[in-house]
């Protein structure tokens, strides 16, 4: 599956290079740091930042309950507005129906702008068997494109590249400028606007869809979303299933979320809707418009304890707040979706086979919760990926279901509890040295100390003690 | 006189057994009634987070009881980090009425021990002495899942003679996690390295803390490295020099 | 129009009601929301502290605010202008315009429903675009673009530079009250809201390069929002 990327490495070899990489670490420290900054100004010039993550909560879990009427009424309002709407189950079959289109128009140079669903589908590689040039106009997934290099972050695909990586690849490319980002910036506008002119078909994500207008809502900053959907003379957006709002009143509240959430701005330099094609009179816009819809085993998550991941906004809030993300980087998740809400999600979209390993990649510090713009209980979905790993996929190791049975049979009999507490000091003797345990315990004792169990317990000396009142 | 049964904590009743007895002489001194229910053993976090949910509601069913026969008015342990797990029971046995019903009355009053001190007992000073410069780590479970962010600083700034110098990114987690840092120790380390830098960034000569999971894995690893930082529970701090009153 | 097709939507709506334990449910569901906090920001901000907000936010989002009453704005667009040493101008076609600026519009091109390919390539090579706002939101100094019949959503977009007459009876306090208006429109009539609409906030800009700002990445370079007392 598509999804997967570099899932030839085991999790451990993934999470090791991303912790040898100082380059990487030092810059997804540092975009952290910023923006975390950026998003907690930004919520606080809003005021109630509470009242607003209550609302945006409301206002996707109702989505979510009535996520049939929603899709009806957002279909027939595209239709309306003369733009066809595919329903695609599988990726294959979304795949099936763009590349359909695109050979119909005879196209030969498609342009995209960021979507994270296309990446899901490997709509990229689909589109190459058509034997079309396909080209990200965003910055950083341009620059990605170019190096064949995976995203690493849902925002800010190529948050792992410095300036110089990106120099060496534009250079590959036929640059002959400094490592100055302005000027990196301005080489890619002009390669890029070359493409926009010429592309007959342009792709899109769609940020949130607005049932009640039959209209495509895209949040960005470049302004590439906006070339994409005004000059070719197809579009096709693609979204997945649950993407989507009752009206603009809703896309309003969670655009604002969005933008402070993901980027600390009040609002991003474009925010664009698009319905259908273009009306009587207009000058531009698409003569064709469709909208695919995903649902790649979203419905799956429907209706089950782990509904509520299906909220997300992809905002990367809790990606900018996960300390095990900047040490390791997106690209030791092996998925797309990378930090909590990827540990949460790739489970569920592409099985506990190749993703098990990640509901652990957490110290449950709860910062991906308390950050989410939406109220996901990230740290208590991963959880429960635990608890299902566990109890219904009985896949956790042999030892530690030992260890666990052993410790629920002690911790509720207060015999072998104290049994077990009598005994410590003395088997972790031969591990101590003045007190501490320094050895013994490879994945502790490696890198930490610990103090050695001490002869008398709490309990000991209270009961010796007694109540003194 | 309130009637508190303590909630000692496996940590400190075994591997630091002076935040225990610390804590107990601090609620007696501060007019509490502290009763030691002794059948009491873990909370079941460990097998709770590694998703070991029936092996849970054993531990969870023990405790309960264990504490129903204490009949006492308020339940009180030196740790957010267990005292969350046992705050988190009624959501163990939604499925269950019986349970859940006496798992709430036994999670509504359980309280972590500062909170305790503020909110219930309602004093910020309890009289403590304790000339140093310190810093002091929020843990994660007890400020953002619990709630309690003010009670600590609250109470250390009225310790006389001690000092609070701020720690950098104190939101930061110290890398625990429980098997979280046996689990994954590659990464755990990082972050216990970056929280370690921050306290000797801080000029601090004692690390306080409120939970004592996390003081064993960054006072792990400040030992093992070699680093001369005193590292104590805030229950110890907040004891010194009431212990002889 | 010819109505688009719909492929696929029966077994994909069963299966969405399926998890959802329930038939395929298509009265519309009542929106009961106990929160509505939007409302509350900016609520009673004078207009004085609105065009405040405007100016300052704009300034933070490196957007040029000039400021002008109706019977000099000829005189101040030609200044704007000189300063962004404009040669090459593209406006939209706007009546308005011609009446606002009579002698500086004399050098513009106008875009020409009737020739859209000559339109845009002259769009692709403007050093400046001239727009109207159709809404200004105070909050996040942002003008509001509709898509209409004869103008293009490109204006704003291709030229290098891009100045936006920004009347002040256009100025709300934030997207609440213009997300509220085009809900309004699909609600009172059959689908009336604009085809497309552009919410612009300053320039194009990305910190896709070591999370640094570059402004001007697809779009205009700069931005300039001509805001006109008396309009």
């Amino acid at each position: 599956m598509s999804m997967g990327i570099r899932l030839d490495e085991k999790f451990q070899a993934r999470r090791k290079d991303g912790i040898d990489n100082p380059f990487m670490r030092q810059a997804v420290s540092s975009a952290q740091n910023r923006l975390r900054d950026g998003r907690l100004n930004a919520a606080g010039e809003l005021g109630d930042w509470e009242a607003f993550r209550d609302h945006s909560e409301e206002i996707r879990q109702h989505v979510l309950e009535h996520l049939d009427y929603y899709l009806y009424q957002l279909s027939e309002n595209i239709s309306k507005r003369g733009g066809n709407v595919f329903f695609a189950e599988t990726p294959e079959e979304a795949n099936r129906y763009i590349r359909e289109v695109v050979r119909s128009k005879e196209a030969k140079h498609v342009v995209k702008s960021k979507s994270m669903v296309t990446e899901e589908i490997g709509l990229n590689e689909a589109l190459h068997e058509e034997g079309c040039t396909v080209v990200e106009s965003d910055l950083g997934e341009w620059i990605l494109q170019l190096d064949n290099d995976p995203p690493s972050h849902i925002v800010a695909p190529a948050l792992h590249k410095d300036r110089n990586a990106v120099h060496e690849t534009f250079t590959a490319h036929g640059y002959f400028g400094t490592n100055d980002p302005t000027e990196l910036g301005r080489y890619a506008r002009r390669e890029l606007r070359k493409d926009f002119l010429k592309a007959e078909v342009g792709i899109t994500g769609c940020n949130f869809a607005i049932a009640e207008s039959g209209a495509v809502g895209l949040v960005t900053n470049e302004g590439n979303g906006r070339m994409v959907t005004s000059l070719p003379n197809t579009v096709i957006s693609v979204m997945g299933m649950e993407r989507i709002v009752p009206s603009y009143e809703e896309f309003e509240v969670l655009v604002n979320m969005l933008c402070r959430s993901a980027v600390g701005q009040r609002l991003t330099s474009y925010i664009t809707t698009f319905a259908g094609t273009k009306g009587a009179g207009e000058v531009d816009g698409p003569e064709e418009f469709h909208l695919v819809i995903v649902d790649n085993k979203r419905s799956g998550i429907l209706g089950t304890q782990f509904q509520s991941v299906l909220q997300c906004i992809r905002c990367a809030a809790c990606i900018n707040v996960c300390p095990v993300y900047r040490h390791i980087g997106g690209h030791a998740y092996g998925s797309i979706y990378p930090g909590p809400i990827g540990a949460v999600l790739a489970p569920l979209l592409d099985g506990y086979e190749n993703y098990k390993e990640l509901p652990y990649a957490s110290s449950l510090c709860g910062a991906c919760t308390e950050a989410c713009p939406v109220k996901i209980p990230l740290h208590e979905l991963l959880i429960e990926h635990r608890r299902v790993i566990v109890e219904e996929k009985k896949q956790s190791p042999f030892v530690e279901r030992i260890a666990m049975k052993g410790f629920a049979v002690t911790s509720s009999s207060p015999f072998l509890f104290e049994a077990a507490e009598q005994m410590a000091p003395f088997a972790t003797s031969p591990f101590t040295k003045a007190g501490q345990i320094d050895k013994g315990l490879p994945a502790w004792t490696d890198s930490k100390d610990m103090p050695q169990p001490a002869k008398q317990t709490v309990r000991d000396w209270f009961k010796k003690r007694g109540n003194t009142q | 006189m309130p009637k508190v049964a303590l909630f000692v904590t496996c940590l400190s009743d075994t591997l630091f057994p002076s935040v225990g007895q610390a804590t107990v002489e601090l609620l007696e001194h501060l007019g509490c009634d502290v009763s030691f229910p002794f059948e009491q053993t873990c909370c079941g976090q460990p097998a709770y987070n590694s998703g070991y949910h029936e092996e849970t509601k054993k531990v969870a069913k023990h405790m309960i009881e264990t504490f129903e026969k204490a009949d006492a008015d308020y339940i009180v342990g030196p740790s957010g980090s267990c005292v969350m797990m046992m705050r988190d029971y009624p959501h163990l046995f939604k499925d269950d009425p019986v349970w859940k019903t006496r798992a709430e009355a036994h999670a509504s009053k359980t309280f972590e021990l500062t909170q305790f001190i503020v909110d219930i007992l309602e004093v910020t000073d309890v009289g403590a002495k304790f000339p140093a410069k310190a810093t002091y780590h929020a843990s994660c479970h007890m400020t953002r899942l619990l709630g309690i962010e003010a009670a600590p600083g609250q109470l250390l700034r009225n310790v006389d003679g001690l000092t609070m110098l701020p720690l950098e990114n104190v939101h930061n987690c110290c890398g625990f996690g429980g098997t979280f840092s046996v689990k994954m120790p590659d990464v755990s380390v990082q972050m216990v390295d970056e929280k370690v830098a921050s306290i000797l960034n801080s000029g601090a000569d004692v690390l306080i803390g409120a939970d004592a999971s996390c003081l064993m894995n960054i006072g792990g690893r400040l030992h093992k490295q070699g680093h001369p930082i005193k590292v104590m529970h805030i229950a110890e701090v907040l004891n010194e020099g009431v212990k002889q009153t | 129009m010819n109505p688009g097709t719909i492929t696929n939507r029966e077994d994909f709506l069963n299966r969405i009601a399926k998890q959802l334990g329930r038939d395929v449910d298509l009265t519309p569901p009542k929106r009961v929301y106990k929160h509505r906090p939007q409302d509350e920001v900016l609520k009673d901000a004078s207009e004085e502290e609105l065009l405040e907000t405007f100016r300052m936010v704009a300034m933070r989002i490196h957007t040029d605010v000039i400021e002008c009453e109706a019977n000099n704005l000829d005189d101040t667009l030609r200044l704007l202008i000189e300063r962004y040493e404009g040669a090459a101008i593209i406006a939209e076609h706007d009546d308005r315009l011609r009446a606002w600026a009579p002698k500086t519009s004399q050098s513009f091109d106008w875009w020409d429903a009737e020739r859209p390919d000559e339109s845009r390539a002259l769009a692709v090579k403007a050093d400046i675009g001239i727009t109207i706002a159709d809404e200004a939101l105070a909050e996040s100094a942002t003008i509001v673009q509709y898509a209409k019949p004869g103008k293009s959503r490109t204006i704003s977009l291709l030229p290098q530079d891009h100045i936006a007459i920004v009347p002040k009876s256009v100025l709300v306090p934030r997207m609440t009250q213009a997300a509220k208006r085009l809900a309004e429109l699909d609600r009172n009539g059959e689908l009336a809201s604009p085809n497309g609409v552009n919410f612009i906030s300053g320039p194009s800009n990305s910190a896709d390069i070591e999370m640094n700002l570059i402004v001007g990445v697809h779009g205009p370079v700069r931005v300039a929002y001509l805001l006109v007392h008396d309009l």
